[in-house]
């Protein structure tokens, strides 16, 4: 790599670092796994630096965060070594402590894949067919994985109490 | 729930505020070198003469602390299992472990000579190897063997950068069985079955078996438990001895642009790694004029001993190069020869440094390029001096308990930086930039 590319993958590593990192905070739900994920990326978008189109970087590293979270949780690693956060500390703006425990227990409860389908769309604003070349999957799949974690999530607020349910999945 | 709600609901799940980083931008960038130069030392490792080497110098290669926590300079050999920085910084983790631990050193070295020639068979139809470890077959990043299986495996993903595509790249490498080797071939394909079979008898590399279909993948058992129909393409390469090799690949992109690899692309791979014994080392890139290390190392001597005449030379030095088992020296292919010296009754350790630069010319000789392979950002202190438009020079000062001090000649029109260093004495080295300079000048 020369010192250019470098300093171009350091410029981009500051850059898009935050925003992957709570993508993938909305993924798992814990910001230890998320910036694992988000890390190893990294370190591999860094060994494809030289060969990699600048506008692919980022469906490049999204890719690897999302099916190594996705992985992590299906071969149950995840249930083991996950850590439960800190009580919440102080809220941002117009969240409140409650908002916050409710939402994050109510994506705890939704299947990895689902959760991930549901960040690329809505928080990512990624197009079906985007979605799909992330997740590896149809766009088939991510519609239907769509409709079912929107169904999933209604039907959580509408019936269900998060009382104490805000931890990762 | 709409996805307006979604959004606040993901809007709310970030409330809190985002932990500080536990590794930084550096960390970063000092595991993708640790990445790069791993799966660099495992190319290089398939030469035999290359094991040899490196095994000799971790005999060889003196230990110079230059720092508290500095680890022992020119220490060849594995890779040390590095959780953090210098600074201290934790380093990312590695979700792919390689395969050391199971494999003998015959077939370390077999699974780093096919990876270096699938790698250059996949550079060569415009993709990139390694992205991503697959769950399934294999835990490992990389080619293994598997002797369950009877042979190596390779299952990864193959990234496109132009296409914006990747794909699953399945490789097998079977050992030779009895029997007829052709009915074999249709068996592994499960012609007929699994997959759509054609005989191609135009291959002068073997036997060719090309194979076409569809697998069914479960990507998720509670949504989908069939699976979705994934297309694949792949051929079968038999070779005279009985190996047969396998390379297929299956679309990246399920169910929207099939990438298209062809079974004349896929054969070039298959035959690459088949004949991946005769493939020549990549540890130098072509093109680089780097002298031959024992001209260099005698005019380094030469040179020591000219400039400090007061240096005596312990019998048996100096030592040949060996790679760089410290990121503070120079990039990935950084090498270091060593020579003991006894200056005035203190023992002083010289040392000769060489470092290819990537792209030759890229940068000129400017300081951005000069102090990039210097590795300056590591450094106490350093100073550029611009020679000319395609030389300049840099004195490097690391710290710690003890001084090491570096002078680096960057030349970029002949694609290396060269440094003599010198660490030793009770803290600050006998000698200075002054000498190291004319050290440096005389192997020019």
């Amino acid at each position: 790599m020369t010192p250019e590319q470098e300093v171009e993958f350091c410029e981009y590593v500051e850059a898009r670092r935050g925003a992957l990192l709570r993508t993938a905070f909305l993924m798992c739900g814990d910001w230890h796994r998320a910036e694992d994920a988000v890390q190893t990326s990294l370190v591999k978008l860094y060994s494809a630096w030289t060969r990699t189109r600048r506008d692919s970087a980022e469906a490049y590293t999204r890719r690897i965060i999302a099916n190594s979270l996705i992985d992590e949780s299906r071969r149950g690693w995840f249930r083991r070594e996950r850590s439960f956060a800190e009580p919440p500390g102080p809220t941002a703006g117009e969240h409140t402590h409650d908002d916050r425990l409710t939402a994050v227990a109510a994506l705890a409860r939704l299947p990895p894949r689902q959760r991930a389908t549901l960040v690329l769309r809505f928080w990512e604003d990624l197009s079906v067919e985007e979605s799909a070349r992330i997740l590896r999957c149809s766009v088939g799949t991510v519609k239907s994985q769509t409709a079912r974690g929107l169904q999933t999530l209604r039907a959580l607020y509408e019936n269900a109490d998060f009382t104490g349910q805000g931890a990762p999945s | 729930m709409n996805p307006d709600e979604i959004r606040r609901l993901f809007t709310s799940a970030l409330a809190d505020p985002e932990p500080v980083h536990r590794a930084g931008t550096d960390a970063i960038v000092a595991a993708g070198r640790r990445s790069v130069r791993r799966r660099r030392t495992a190319i290089a490792g398939s030469s035999g003469l290359a094991v040899l080497a490196a095994a000799a110098m971790v005999l060889a290669a003196p230990v110079v602390l230059s720092g508290e926590d500095r680890p022992p300079v020119g220490q060849a050999g594995p890779e040390p299992p590095a959780e953090t920085t210098e600074d201290g910084e934790e380093l990312p983790y590695e979700p792919c472990p390689g395969p050391t631990e199971e494999m003998t050193s015959e077939q370390l070295e077999t699974s780093a000579m096919y990876e270096a020639a699938l790698d250059e068979a996949v550079t060569e139809i415009g993709g990139s190897l390694g992205a991503l470890c697959v769950e399934g077959q294999t835990d490992y990043d990389g080619f293994h063997y598997d002797p369950d299986f009877g042979g190596y495996r390779y299952h990864e993903i193959a990234v496109f950068p132009d296409s914006g595509g990747d794909a699953d790249l399945t490789v097998e490498v079977r050992d030779p069985v009895e029997g007829p080797l052709e009915e074999r071939m249709e068996q592994i394909a499960e012609c007929g079955e699994a997959a759509d079979c054609t005989w191609n008898h135009g291959s002068e590399a073997g036997a060719l078996l090309e194979t076409e279909g569809d697998r069914r993948v479960v990507v998720d058992e509670d949504e989908n438990p069939e699976g979705d129909p994934i297309p694949f393409s792949g051929v079968l390469l038999g070779l005279a001895d009985g190996t047969v090799v396998r390379v297929e690949t299956g679309g990246g992109e399920y169910g929207l642009e099939p990438l298209e690899v062809t079974h004349e692309e896929l054969a070039g791979i298959a035959a690459a790694i088949a004949g991946g014994e005769e493939s020549p080392t990549r540890e130098h890139d072509e093109g680089y004029l780097i002298p031959e290390d024992g001209e260099l190392i005698e005019a380094f001597t030469q040179a020591v001993v000219a400039t400090v005449p007061e240096a005596e030379i312990a019998e048996g030095e100096p030592t040949g190069f060996a790679p760089a088992a410290d990121d503070h020296y120079g990039n990935d292919g950084t090498e270091l020869a060593y020579l003991e010296v006894d200056v005035g009754g203190e023992a002083v350790t010289f040392f000769l440094q060489k470092t290819p630069i990537e792209a030759p010319g890229d940068g000129g000789a400017t300081r951005t390029a000069a102090e990039h392979y210097a590795r300056c950002t590591l450094a106490a202190d350093c100073e550029f001096t611009e020679l000319d438009g395609s030389t300049a020079l840099t004195h490097r000062t690391y710290g710690g308990g003890q001084t090491e001090l570096t002078s680096i000649e960057h030349r970029a029109a002949d694609g290396w930086a060269i440094g003599a260093g010198v660490v030793g004495g009770t803290a600050d080295p006998p000698v200075g930039f002054e000498a190291l300079d004319e050290i440096v000048h005389q192997i020019r």
